[in-house]
């Protein structure tokens, strides 16, 4: 409500305790107020309540990603046994109360966390300078003699001896065609294979041919390498 | 979206990497295309179904259940653990009440592995709806459960474990073991002397088909299902009664088999058999979801499917209801039946021969009951395999009275080690297992 709103948000709150400053306080502090009447709170009790909830329901929203991801379902023993587990080790804040919640954070998390330079515009910066991303999957099966890529309309003929390697280079080709068309340049091309199985068909009893399937994309990152004040070229 | 009416739990475990050996039917790719009718039926997008990574059952879950020879690690692989670790998720599940329902679609599969594990029979080493039993027994409390085999195969393993246990209910209605493996699960294979009456097979002629099974269904299992009222139905889910199955000669369907999974209704199913991993498990995986979900099934068919070609001779029709007649007689005449069986002996014997087909293992083996008027007794396995390996297992089950107990560990210490390669002790009063 300090810059116009209708409704009385976070932002408030944080101007209320001196950990913002923008808009019109006077307009935040009734706004807290006015809130802070009904649980016979003053204005700055109620800041105080809404902060820490905040913080308590970030904690809660970031637990359950990354638990999510820590639970996605598996489909190999090697997976299952030895695959990588996140566990955040300090975090990173950027947007415009970045620097109002990293002390609430860091104690809720009880993580470090870090705000980086121009965290206000951070997620703009990203924007601009990461690379395009596509991705292409080559579904192959020999027994049939046929090669698919539905998402393109590619179907073509393969002979027996058609393997997942030729899969893989067939689709780090198509990859860095599909990567020209959208806008990134040739030389900064990196592709990399992100699944790739291979399995025996039996009919009957007999083997009969492979199933193959290989996923590949452009390998996530930015288009320009960026370096400190203080970078040596060596 | 999509809601299912019941909260269902899938630990969809396919163990891409993991096969017995090159050519063996129980390989690699076996849930391959379940897996991608799975995903292209879009199951995971129905709200109410919720995915689950299978847990790692540990060498004691493996020990309340058998006896491995040597040990639990040189038997099993990491393979064997994660799906029996699948099931027991499933079971956990439901137990917290997180789903109404689980199905573990996991591999390898369970229901041949026997009390005793020299190595591999029937694709099995380690039975998982038995470890997985055992496991919520000892967390959640001691439930009376009935299991349901819907394999082609008799579940041998399942049967053994449970042989002298009357609060867990096995019933198997696999094709006549005259004419597949593992040739066992005929009717008067009935139950040990404290649970006479609580192993029922039902020996189908080979040919049978939807008519049959719903039919056996609802007149002899579910009867018989009212009236035991388990806390728990647990369904050992094996699909290779389908008609497309290599392995065996029925003529079941994936509708057949949605069926009877609603009327059945299980608490929890467990993957068993089916090696027909084009023809018939998608379909039949994707039938039992639905069933279980309690949503429409109607529309799952096999690409092949002719419902005359796969329909029962009235010869089978005939001979199945006779069966089934015959089999609710001895149900409901079952405590004469242990009355006659158990007369005035105070232990009853029961030696046995076991084939390990994959591993190519023959054991012979006597086992001891304990005729016990206050539990259901102490009993041993004295047991030789072809190797010439001979070990001695005592077993103090979950309702053992304290004179059972006592008698129990007297014959553990009384047995001087070197007397055999190993002797063991499953206390499962205490949770304990030794060796020696």
């Amino acid at each position: 409500m300090a810059i116009g709103g209708l409704v009385p948000t976070p932002s408030d709150a944080m101007i209320v305790l001196g950990l913002l400053d923008f808009g019109d306080k006077e307009r935040a502090i009734s706004a807290m107020k006015d809130l802070g009447e009904k649980l016979q709170l003053d204005a700055k009790a109620t800041a105080k309540l809404i902060y820490r909830k905040m913080g308590e329901i970030i904690k809660q929203e970031v637990t359950n990603i990354v638990n999510e991801i820590n639970s996605r379902p598996v489909y190999t023993v090697k997976e299952l046994l030895y695959g990588k587990k996140l566990k955040p080790k300090y975090i990173s804040l950027i947007g415009g109360p970045a620097k109002a919640l990293a002390p609430l954070l860091e104690k809720e998390f009880n993580l470090p966390c870090y705000v980086p330079e121009n965290y206000e515009i951070a997620n703009a910066i990203g924007a601009a300078l990461a690379k395009p991303t596509a991705e292409v999957t080559v579904l192959a099966d020999t027994a049939e003699g046929k090669l698919s890529i539905p998402e393109i309309e590619i179907y073509e003929k393969i002979g027996k001896d058609f393997t997942v390697d030729k899969a893989e280079q067939k689709a780090l080709e198509l990859l860095r065609e599909m990567a020209s068309v959208i806008g990134a340049s040739d030389k900064d091309f990196e592709g990399e294979i992100t699944e790739k199985t291979s399995f025996n068909m039996v009919r009957g009893f007999y083997t009969c041919g492979k199933n193959i399937r290989v996923r590949a994309q452009i390998k996530p990152g930015l288009l320009y390498e960026l370096r400190g004040v203080n970078h040596v070229e060596v | 979206m999509l809601k299912s009416k019941n909260k269902v739990g899938l630990v969809f475990f396919p163990a891409f990497d993991w096969a017995i050996s090159h050519t063996h039917p129980e390989r690699e790719e076996r849930l391959l295309y379940t897996q991608d009718q799975v995903f292209e039926e879009g199951i995971a997008d129905i709200e109410g179904i919720k995915f689950y990574n299978p847990s790692i059952a540990t060498e004691k879950d493996v020990e309340r259940v058998h006896f491995c020879v040597p040990d639990v690690m040189t038997r099993v692989t990491q393979s064997h653990l994660i799906s029996a670790g699948g099931a027991i998720k499933a079971a956990e599940v439901v137990m917290k009440k997180e789903v109404d329902k689980a199905f573990a679609i996991v591999r390898p599969p369970g229901h041949h592995a026997q009390r005793v594990v020299f190595g591999d029979r029937g694709f099995c080493i380690v039975n998982i709806e038995a470890v997985m039993l055992e496991n919520i027994r000892q967390r959640f409390g001691n439930k009376k459960v009935a299991i349901v085999d819907t394999d082609c195969h008799h579940g041998d393993g399942t049967q053994n474990i449970y042989w002298n246990d009357r609060d867990t209910l096995y019933i198997s209605f696999p094709q006549d073991g005259r004419t597949l493996y593992p040739g066992t699960g005929f009717i008067d294979e009935f139950g040990g002397p404290s649970a006479i009456g609580y192993n029922i097979n039902i020996p189908l002629p080979p040919g049978t088909g939807e008519e049959g099974f719903l039919n056996v269904l609802d007149n002899l299992v579910i009867p018989i299902l009212k009236e035991y009222k388990p806390d728990l139905i647990i369904n050992s889910a094996g699909q290779d009664n389908h008609y497309t199955d290599p392995l065996t000669d029925m003529k079941f369907t994936a509708h057949g088999y949605a069926e009877l999974t609603h009327r059945l209704n299980p608490d929890i199913a467990v993957l068993e058999g089916g090696y027909s991993i084009e023809g018939a498990l998608p379909y039949v995986n994707l039938g039992i979801i639905l069933a279980m979900a309690g949503l429409d099934y109607s529309h799952v068919r096999e690409p092949d499917y002719d419902p005359e070609k796969l329909k029962q001779s009235p010869k089978i029709t005939e001979y199945i209801k006779k069966l089934c007649d015959e089999i609710y007689n001895r149900w409901q005449r079952r405590e004469d039946i242990r009355r006659e069986t158990i007369k005035n002996q105070q232990y009853i014997l029961r030696p046995r021969s076991i084939y390990y087909d994959t591993d190519g293992i023959h054991e012979t083996q006597i086992q001891r009951f304990k005729v016990c008027p206050k539990c259901s007794g102490v009993n041993t396995i004295q047991s030789r395999s072809d190797w010439s390996i001979e070990i001695f297992a005592i077993s103090i089950p979950r309702d053992a009275c304290k004179a059972c107990i006592d008698e129990g560990y007297n014959l553990y210490n009384q047995i001087p080690a070197g007397k055999y390669y190993k002797v063991y002790l499953q206390d499962r009063v205490n949770d304990v297992f030794m060796s020696k």
